[in-house]
């Protein structure tokens, strides 16, 4: 039987798939779609020219091989904007190449005697390519399309972090916050869809071959009830009352005001307090739309362009990331030239400390540490070179490490960047041999750390000021 | 009905030549052949009448006119052309594929539904048995059968043939030879046909032009040729089919004394 929580965390789960599974929709089809229209011209017009058809090819390959959460963060840069425009961008990009070179492969391999005879027949070169080159290369190409519709399904799921709503959605928060059923329902319903898209492009193929319009009539209703399944699963959820697609105002009466948008970082009390500000905003009659799991400077960003209202940040990441500071001042100091920086600098306004204090410090097991009789940083200096550090993902590469190293030259065996919600106890086990760990983010253990002094991570809630420039605002 | 005067070809400019100074002449309903081995410019020379090739030099006309002065598209539309790919349209039916050309210049269904049954017919394909075939379901003889019907499409006065019959198995050969032959005296066609093959030549052609390294050896009818090779070249290549021919002559002579010389 399943648990209670099981049961609610699956009914939660299931009243998000209407939106994301619509998202991931939207993104997959428009993108292959246009990616369709680009690249099968480009293919035929590069399979006239070979150095054309070198360059292009050279170019979708390059594209290709851009890691896909590099290529998704440089489309919010080029286009700046957040949102499905630059996670559509970069899936467009991707679609390309498989496309692209089927297209020219199909073509080129035509049998050259058809391309005599429909020469020697009197076709013009517009007729060949209708008549002939495209018919005898369609299925060539199709296969191109259904491997770019795989990859973008695949691809379209780690468009969160730009804030486009997806099922990668569950992922990354199923990921973040220990969901293991979230997880498991962005992944199952992801794959569905692939398979599904590619099952029916197959269909085409098949029509194609056989020349049955009836087949590919059958195929193309198959791919609008796909288009459609979310405003469908809406409807079975919430009956027709909640016919409004995801994103859309709920009614008349909101539509004169556009929502607050609350946005948040990808790590678990971003998700919290990202939360908390929304139900706050709402439980004072205001419309709210979250905008979570975006990367750290993509969602700063987007507060500049007015794309997000309201997140809580860190005066430690604000000094060193965006003012490139590095000297160390006292915690109040540093509150009061951060709020004058994002004010002067930015336009943006802190409404001052939150009431809870985010810290970096040093950790590990109290036997361990008992063991070994270490109490402060010093301690650890002599046998750090064989202790493994595990940290989030951005540790090693803030100042506050490296002014550690400076002052303390402390370096560890094997320094390693963890998700947030890696669970680092079970690797311990696993090179139990070694026996010791460093953890970090322990609260309660901090008076067992003794680390330099550093600045701390305070957070702020922000909000663009003068409100009433920002584009969004209501 | 076609001219060809002093036409020359050449891809690198002048150094070396794929057809040189070549003047022809073929009446109207007379079958030309361009004999030779390959590389002697035959193709060439054949591809330039419906300007798959255009010439470095020198004029084409046919029918009167200089094919240069009428678009190479409407030309080839005009002109049956048939070539040993065959290159029928896999993706088509045998009934699309010759409705090909009808469709291209244009003609109404009714007028050449009709047309293509009567030309399955005539090339031996019935159209009801085969016109919904595809190619890949067909022999190499009834694929080269539908090319001919395909060339004869919108009734054109000129044929050209690129050798044919040179992908088929003798028998089929002769059979499509002899039904060719039929149909171009039928259909008072102007043809002109490349081969490397000189009983296919004589066989088919009323004036036989040879060809070696690009020029014309020699032009005239196979009893000219016969009667005075007039060059050594031409005299090699009718040596193969005379000795294939007295070879023939000197077994059936030993059969009908009774075979029993070479009885073991």
């Amino acid at each position: 039987m399943l648990s209670e929580e099981t049961v609610a965390n699956l009914a939660m789960q299931f009243e998000s798939l209407p939106e994301r599974l619509g998202g991931h929709i939207f993104l997959s089809l428009i993108s292959l779609v246009i990616g369709i229209l680009v690249s099968i011209p480009l293919g035929i017009w590069a399979s006239r020219h070979p150095r054309l058809e070198h360059t292009a090819l050279t170019v979708a390959s390059v594209i290709q091989t851009i890691p896909s959460l590099a290529l998704l963060a440089a489309m919010v840069f080029a286009w700046g904007t957040i949102g499905w425009v630059p996670a559509l961008i970069a899936l467009i990009l991707y679609s390309v190449l498989p496309i692209l070179r089927n297209t020219i492969t199909g073509l080129q391999g035509v049998d050259a005697a058809c391309i005599e005879a429909a020469r020697g027949v009197g076709m013009t070169e517009r007729q060949m390519l209708w008549w002939v080159q495209l018919p005898l290369a369609a299925p060539t190409i199709l296969a191109g399309v259904r491997t770019a519709s795989v990859w973008v399904v695949g691809l379209a799921t780690i468009a969160q972090p730009v804030g486009a709503t997806s099922l990668g959605n569950y992922i990354f928060v199923g990921l973040q916050t220990s969901n293991s059923l979230a997880l498991l329902f962005g992944c199952i319903f992801s794959a569905l869809l692939a398979l599904l898209l590619d099952g029916l492009l197959r269909g085409l193929e098949t029509a194609a071959r056989l020349r049955s319009p009836r087949r590919a009539m059958s195929v193309a209703a198959g791919l609008a009830l796909v288009a459609v399944s979310p405003v469908l699963l809406n409807l079975l959820h919430r009956g027709p009352a909640g016919m409004a697609v995801a994103g859309s105002p709920d009614g008349d009466a909101q539509q004169d005001t556009q929502p607050i948008i609350v946005g948040g970082k990808a790590f678990t009390e971003q998700y919290i307090l990202s939360q908390m500000i929304k139900q706050q905003l709402e439980s004072a009659g205001l419309q709210v739309k979250l905008r979570d799991g975006l990367g750290s400077t993509i969602l700063f960003e987007a507060m500049t362009r007015g794309e997000v209202d309201v997140y809580v940040d860190y005066t430690g990441t604000v000094w060193s990331t965006l003012m490139h500071r590095d000297e160390v001042v006292s915690a109040p100091e540093m509150l009061v030239e951060t709020a004058t920086y994002l004010k002067q600098e930015h336009g943006i306004i802190s409404f001052g400390p939150v009431g809870f204090d985010n810290s970096y410090a040093f950790a590990m097991p109290r036997k361990q540490a008992e063991q070994a009789g270490i109490v402060s940083l010093e301690d650890l200096i002599p046998i750090a070179s064989e202790l493994t550090a595990g940290t989030d993902v951005e540790f090693f590469a803030r100042p506050e490490w490296q002014r550690v190293r400076e002052l303390y030259g402390v370096g560890f065996w094997q320094e390693g960047d963890y998700g947030r919600n890696v669970d680092v106890r079970r690797r311990r086990q696993r090179q139990a041999g070694r026996g010791r760990r460093l953890r970090h983010r322990r609260p309660h253990r901090r008076q067992r750390s003794t680390g330099p002094k550093r600045p701390p991570r305070r957070p702020t809630a922000l909000r663009r000021h003068p409100p009433s420039l920002g584009p969004r605002r209501p | 009905m076609i001219t060809i005067d002093g036409v020359s070809k050449t891809w690198d400019g002048g150094r070396t030549f794929a057809v040189r100074d070549v003047s022809l002449h073929v009446e109207r309903g007379q079958v030309l052949a361009l004999l030779g081995g390959s590389g002697c410019g035959k193709s060439t020379t054949i591809k330039m009448i419906n300007r798959l090739i255009e010439p470095t030099d020198g004029r084409i006309l046919v029918d009167g006119q200089d094919v240069t002065s009428v678009d190479a598209v409407q030309l080839r539309r005009r002109i049956g052309y048939v070539f040993q790919g065959i290159g029928l349209f896999p993706h088509m039916t045998v009934g699309e594929n010759v409705a090909v050309v009808p469709r291209l210049l244009g003609w109404e269904q009714d007028r050449y539904r009709d047309k293509i049954g009567r030309l399955l017919n005539m090339v031996h394909l019935p159209a009801e048995q085969y016109a919904a075939r595809y190619p890949g379901q067909l022999s190499g003889g009834q694929r080269q059968r539908v090319g001919f019907a395909r060339a004869l499409a919108a009734d054109p006065k000129v044929m050209l043939l690129d050798e044919p019959f040179g992908a088929l198995d003798p028998v089929t050969r002769d059979s499509l030879q002899s039904e060719f032959k039929s149909l171009q005296k039928t259909l008072g066609l102007t043809a002109v046909i490349v081969t490397h093959d000189m009983a296919e030549a004589m066989l088919l052609a009323d004036v036989i032009a040879v060809m070696n390294e690009g020029r014309v050896l020699r032009v005239g009818t196979p009893v000219d040729l016969v009667r005075d090779p007039g060059d050594e070249y031409v005299a090699t290549l009718l040596a193969t089919p005379r000795r294939h021919g007295e070879l023939l002559r000197d077994i059936e002579r030993q059969a009908d004394e009774g075979g029993q010389d070479h009885a073991v």
